[in-house]
């Protein structure tokens, strides 16, 4: 059996949450990788063990599904896993003006972006509590810092997982459980794909360090968070984004 | 150990008192040891102690020693 601790990583599959695995697989975790797509998350399994030797496990859900965190962590009581570290990175962005913003666009980043954050981080509590030791990682936003035109339900969930990390940070914190948030800037993944040139140059301009930031710049942050190195510090919602605040 | 013994260990490690003061009489918040944190110790001391998986109706509804007996037997657990 190993010993390696183990990180639950969501939105797996692809992007940030493939790159956060990755790192935590370097690193030496094991990983339970969470994803809706099976054959992705198998690629990224088969990848992470022949690189890095650890043990991974895969579970394809969708994280919309009102009890998705269940069936997540009965799948990890089925596997007698109990584990170390929660990357809550799931998300999606369906960008509109309020006034166009449909009732399926709120209700469906409220489910994966806020609702299952919070029953996957109320049932990972209960790994933690045993161990007395945790590590809980919400993937908010630099628009939830700072809003964005268009981008009303995105903004207010990011934020929503702001206010979510300081909460837990001081509940659980008596528990040695820690809880940070990343807030990315501008990124260069799956999630902006969709945008074009001069939008990206627009957005790199914006920025003091005058590029676009990367999946990996991302993920190394969340390996740090993960980390002994790390042990002293929670309640934290750290931006990385090139200095687009500023 | 029996499951009454495993119930006492339970709540005597997750409250920390002694194993004489777990009575079926002792409530949620009516002694200073027992408050929102040490509830959450105690329901993982429940769940570990008993290899079951105790629902978050359950958790909230766990409001005394009793209650937590009668719980424990709503899955599945027998004090005979």
């Amino acid at each position: 059996m190993s010993i390696n601790p183990i990180a639950l990583v969501t939105g797996a599959s692809r992007g940030l949450g493939k790159a956060i695995a990755t790192e935590l697989a370097f690193k030496g975790h094991d990983l339970v990788l969470v994803a809706r797509n099976q054959a992705l998350l198998q690629a990224v399994s088969d990848d992470l063990e022949a690189r890095f030797g650890v043990k991974t496990y895969t579970f394809s859900i969708d994280l919309a599904l009102p009890d998705a965190a269940k069936q997540v962590f009965d799948f990890l009581q089925a596997e007698k896993l109990l584990i170390d570290v929660l990357v809550n990175n799931a998300g999606i962005m369906q960008n509109a003006t309020l006034m166009t913003t449909t009732d399926a666009i709120i209700d469906n980043q409220l489910a994966i972006n806020l609702r299952t954050v919070l029953t996957m981080s109320r049932a990972a509590v209960k790994h933690f509590v045993r161990k007395r030791k945790g590590c809980i990682i919400n993937m908010s936003s630099i628009v939830g810092v700072n809003g964005g035109i268009g981008q009303a339900v995105y903004a207010a969930t990011k934020s929503a997982l702001i206010g979510l990390t300081y909460t837990l940070s001081k509940e659980l914190g008596p528990l040695g459980i820690r809880v940070n948030a990343i807030a990315p800037g501008y990124m260069m993944t799956d999630m902006t794909a969709g945008y074009d040139e001069a939008h990206n140059e627009k957005m790199r301009l914006s920025t003091s360090l005058r590029k676009l930031g990367t999946a990996e710049n991302v993920a190394k942050l969340a390996g740090f968070l993960a980390s002994d190195d790390a042990s002293y510090i929670t309640g934290q919602v750290i931006g990385v984004d090139g200095g687009l605040l500023i | 150990m029996n499951a009454q013994e495993k119930l006492i260990h339970a709540f005597s490690d997750a409250l920390m008192i002694e194993k004489e003061a777990v009575v079926d009489s002792l409530a949620y918040q009516s002694i200073p040891n027992w408050d929102s944190i040490s509830h959450m110790i105690l329901i993982t001391n429940l769940e570990a102690e008993f290899d079951i998986s105790i629902s978050t109706d359950d958790v909230i509804g766990m409001s005394s020693v009793g209650k937590a007996k009668e719980i424990l037997q709503s899955l599945g657990v027998s004090f005979d």
